[in-house]
């Protein structure tokens, strides 16, 4: 449906390698604005490591990839995330001790103008701009669950893991991304809470992101088939398919790897 | 009607606690006996531990100090003010104090260091003394005036600093530890063999705080009475100690502490911290330089506190116990880290009769803590950046 | 020439001790993932175990023949030193086991510090150098002009000895085999039945008995002890690991034998230098953390999922 439309992010030929091992091999895909694209692959296909390195935290080996045709490769993580790309992790990356509002604001905190003087001195200009993060977070919050935004202040410790992994999603939105990347968001849950989850997503996504462009690594098939538009598979570090969602699935190589012979 | 009850209530239980607290710390401080003194560390102990056993208590005093936070701070400088005259007979005891106001500001930068940012400096006793050194070889050589030598020993300590920027950024935690324990161990066998460090006999004859004309080895005449001239120095300390005080704590309770907060090896994740935009190297060399910043000022004004600085002085061992101090105290917590620094000065000094065995009994403790309770004894709490959060909206409960 | 023949063979009886205290850190860090700071007061524990035993073997049981005294020191104390070492685990590092290495870092070390002190304030003189007792011949052998004294010779044997040792019981021993699964992926390791706990036992064993012997041929070489002599060998036995690579066995060697090597010709070569030579050394670790951060021969890397 969106595959005629000028691509928000593209990667080409992206090759990242491990020792003797290639984790990542020529792998050449796009996302549109406002697509969610599905990807997929048994166990050490590289999904993860893709999402590694179109976010900085590992340096390709070969090929390069772009957001808005404007050249990213090479640039570290926290620049990465100023051109756009916000992503989750695998494993709750929260940090416990902190409060709801305090993870949310670290993805806020490129944003914030005070400096050390209105930090030291002239409280009120920190005042200001916190009522305003806290507003955003709420506003943030409210977009999945109401309940969220009376935990505003409760350590992450202290919550359940669904709504960590709407906290952290959340976390991820804060920074206003283009493209955002969820890697197994619903990884260690019952089958309801992932379909909780999954909905709460695909709802926040129509209400309020329609222009966000999503990519998904999930393993439950279902989710992949409801909520994405197009899917990406990979295999041993090779893209081995790439389509909608029907067209992915016939494919013989996939159900191989999945499945085997 | 009922608020005025409760704010005479709030007011009185604050007043009780922080007298009771002054009065016990006060016997505590003078008293000779070896038992008396084991009994009063007893009592308080029962004391803490009923405290937080019963519910009613500890929510009504702990409400009353929230409340009031304006009373309780006015309350706590006047009794800070006012213990140089309860203590005037004893002047040994007001310098120990200042001392211990001393150790708070290494505490604290410390604390910014390792607490809030997760950066590990065993060497932090090298920073003090080149604070220490930097204003004595100032004052010794070239006659520069104590306050000013205060900013420049500071600012010399941020220097030194600056030469392990790219061990801090690049090497993590024990490895960090290993270089800054090599740091300051160099550092000392230096100081011991150089001589226009002042080798072995260190900096001797610095002349003491003084600021303009006014000589701190004058006794103070206030208000009728007749304070010894180490309330001078007192005096100074607790100024520039609560400086850095609401400094620490505005930091901390702002994006700056948090930010620290997101890339803490230990407590907080690098990883997600540089994927949110975090710029995690910048943020660490100003953690780690602040920190610095506040060790070297104590260590310029312990210069011309003692009128002498030495090797002995700056050893690993030294480090040690200021690290101790975040340790024990609560990591990442100012109200912790401060009790425990005076308490680590406050200890050794009353159990002299244990002598050697002190060290024993603190290293005991210190790996008790550090396997039971590694939070400190005063946990950080959560982070309300100065907001008034009632409980209901979820706010920070007890740690 | 002379001078530098002798600065280097005082160099590899240096080498010697640190490797065998470097070979322990690196065992702890290799199997266990943790940092023993505390290795430095093992190390003096074995030698003052070793001190007690022989006078106790030589006055109190009358023993006159140094080679029995010497073995039932060696032996003695390994053993001794080995069983402290366990308790010690048991104390200190299980509660810890499963916590980053700073906090062990940070434990150890105060562990370290209260161990040391216990001694000096329980040991008869604690705070005084102790005598240790020569009884390793005067020999002296004459190579083309060097003189090789008989206890170089012992000691190089004797570390020899222990490093052949300490890698056939990892290699070709069950509980070696135990010690590096458990290196090299503790879960999966535990899974298949290893016991961690023990694991942390025999840990602290091998490495205790390395440190004690470390202590004796110390006491050996320098005639004398002292209760914080773990200090400075603490923080080698640890630089020497990290330049190595902490985990790597062979690594530990080439970095104990590096470090006393740069700390001998530094003290010999340049003017002054001996109260520099660990300045100079420390210097050199700084700098190469900051180069080469895997060390020499390579870090083990830890998984992380």
């Amino acid at each position: 449906m969106t595959a005629n439309h000028p691509k928000l992010f593209r990667c080409e030929r992206l090759t990242k390698n491990f020792g003797g091992l290639t984790a990542v091999d020529g792998v050449d895909f796009g996302v549109s604005e406002g697509e969610v694209l599905g990807l997929i692959g048994p166990n050490g296909a590289g999904k993860t490591t893709l999402f590694n390195l179109i976010t900085g935290v590992y340096q390709p080996d070969g090929g390069r990839f772009t957001i808005r045709d404007e050249n990213l490769t090479g640039l570290m993580p926290h620049q990465i995330k100023k051109k756009g790309i916000s992503r989750t992790f695998q494993q709750s990356r929260l940090v416990l001790g902190l409060s709801v509002y305090d993870n949310l604001f670290i993805g806020m905190l490129e944003s914030f103008q005070s400096g050390f003087f209105d930090t030291l001195i002239r409280r009120s200009g920190f005042k200001n701009e916190l009522r305003r993060a806290i507003e955003r977070a709420n506003q943030l919050l409210r977009q999945f669950n109401e309940e969220l935004v009376e935990k505003g202040f409760v350590p992450v410790s202290d919550i359940s893991q669904i709504d960590r992994r709407r906290l952290e999603i959340c976390r991820a939105l804060a920074t206003e991304p283009a493209l955002l990347l969820l890697d197994e968001p619903s990884a260690g849950m019952t089958p309801e809470e992932s379909i909780e989850l999954m909905n709460d997503i695909r709802r926040v996504r129509e209400s309020y992101y329609q222009k966000l462009s999503i990519i998904l690594v999930e393993h439950d098939m279902m989710v992949i088939e409801d909520i994405t538009d197009r899917v990406v598979a990979l295999n041993f570090g090779k893209k081995i398919a790439e389509g909608t969602f029907e067209e992915v699935s016939r494919n013989e190589e996939l159900k191989e790897a999945y499945l085997g012979k | 009607m009922k608020e005025l009850k409760l704010s005479l209530q709030d007011f009185f239980l604050i007043l009780l606690c922080l007298l009771a607290c002054c009065a016990v710390f006060v016997a505590f401080l003078l008293a000779t006996n070896l038992f008396v003194l084991l009994a009063i560390i007893f009592a308080v102990t029962l004391a803490i531990y009923l405290f937080n056993r019963v519910e009613q208590v500890k929510s009504l005093i702990t409400g009353a100090f929230e409340r009031r936070g304006k009373f309780v701070t006015g309350t706590v400088i006047a009794i800070l003010f006012l213990l140089p005259f309860v203590l005037r007979s004893s002047p040994y005891w007001i310098f120990i104090l200042t001392l211990a106001l001393l150790w708070i500001m290494v505490a604290l930068g410390i604390n910014v260091q390792f607490g809030s940012a997760g950066i590990i400096n065993l060497g932090a006793a090298a920073f003090y003394g080149v604070g220490a050194y930097t204003a004595g070889m100032l004052a010794t050589r070239l006659g520069v005036p104590p306050l000013v030598n205060l900013l420049l020993g500071a600012g010399m300590s941020v220097v030194v600093g600056s030469v392990l920027f790219i061990p801090v950024l690049k090497t993590k935690s024990y490895y960090l530890a290993l270089v800054t324990i090599a740091f300051v161990m160099a550092f000392h066998t230096l100081l011991n063999n150089e001589e226009w460090l002042g080798g072995a006999q260190g900096i001797v004859n610095i002349p003491l705080m003084s600021i303009g004309g006014y000589s701190f080895l004058r006794e103070i005449n206030i208000l009728g009475f007749k304070l010894p001239s180490q309330a001078n120095f007192y005096y100074l300390a607790l100024v520039l100690g609560a400086l850095m005080v609401v400094a620490a704590s505005r930091i901390w309770n702002s994006w700056v502490g948090l930010t620290w907060n997101s890339f803490n090896e230990d407590t907080g994740d690098e990883l997600s911290a540089k994927c949110m935009g975090v710029a995690v190297n910048k943020w660490s060399m100003i953690a780690f330089t602040i920190g610095n910043f506040y060790i070297g000022l104590a260590g310029a004004f312990y210069a011309h506190m003692a009128g002498y600085i030495a090797p002995p002085d700056i050893t690993f061992y030294q480090s040690l116990l200021f690290i101790s101090a975040v340790i024990l105290g609560g990591v990442d917590s100012i109200l912790g880290v401060s009790v425990a620094a005076v308490l680590l000065v406050i200890m050794p000094e009353k159990l002299r009769a244990l002598q050697q065995y002190w060290i024993i009994l603190f290293g005991i403790i210190l790996v008790l803590m550090l396997i039971l309770r590694r939070k400190g004894l005063i946990p950080a709490r959560i982070r309300t950046y100065g907001l008034k959060i009632s409980r209901a909206l979820g706010g920070p409960p007890e740690r | 020439m002379d001078t530098i023949i002798n600065q280097i063979i005082n160099g590899i009886m240096l080498g010697v001790m640190y490797s065998l205290v470097a070979v322990g850190f690196t065992l702890f860090f290799g199997v266990l993932n943790l940092i023993q700071f505390s290795h430095g007061e093992i190390f003096m524990v074995g030698a003052f175990l070793g001190l007690i035993i022989l006078n106790i073997c030589h006055l109190v049981l009358g023993i006159e023949n140094p080679v029995l005294l010497l073995f039932i020191c060696f032996v003695g104390s390994s053993i001794l030193t080995g069983l402290f070492g366990i308790l010690f685990g048991r104390i200190t590092i299980r509660p810890i086991k499963n916590a980053p290495p700073v906090i062990a870092l940070l434990t150890t070390l105060a562990a370290g510090l209260s161990i040391r002190y216990i001694v000096m304030a329980f040991y008869p003189s604690g705070s005084e150098p102790q005598r240790f007792p020569a009884y390793l011949p005067d020999w002296q052998i004459d190579i083309g002009g060097v003189l090789l004294r008989f206890d170089s010779l012992f000691i190089l044997a004797g570390g020899l000895f222990l490093i052949i040792g300490t890698y056939l019981f990892i290699n070709k021993t069950k509980m070696g085999i135990a010690m590096r699964a458990v290196a090299q992926d503790r879960e999966t390791a535990a899974m298949m039945g290893v016991n961690i706990d023990k694991v942390i036992d025999i840990t602290f064993v091998v490495s205790g008995v390395l440190a004690a012997c470390a202590g004796i041929f110390n006491g050996l070489y320098y005639r004398q002890i002292i209760f914080d002599m773990g200090g400075l060998y603490g923080v080698v036995g640890f630089s020497a690991a990290v330049i190595g690579g902490l985990g790597n066995i062979f690594g530990a060697i080439v970095g104990g034998f590096l470090f006393a090597l740069l700390a001998s010709f530094t003290s010999a070569f340049i003017p002054g230098g001996s109260a520099y030579r660990f300045v100079v050394a420390f210097a050199f670790l700084i700098v190469f953390l900051v180069i080469m951060p895997k060390g020499i021969l390579g870090r083990r890397e830890k998984r992380t999922a």
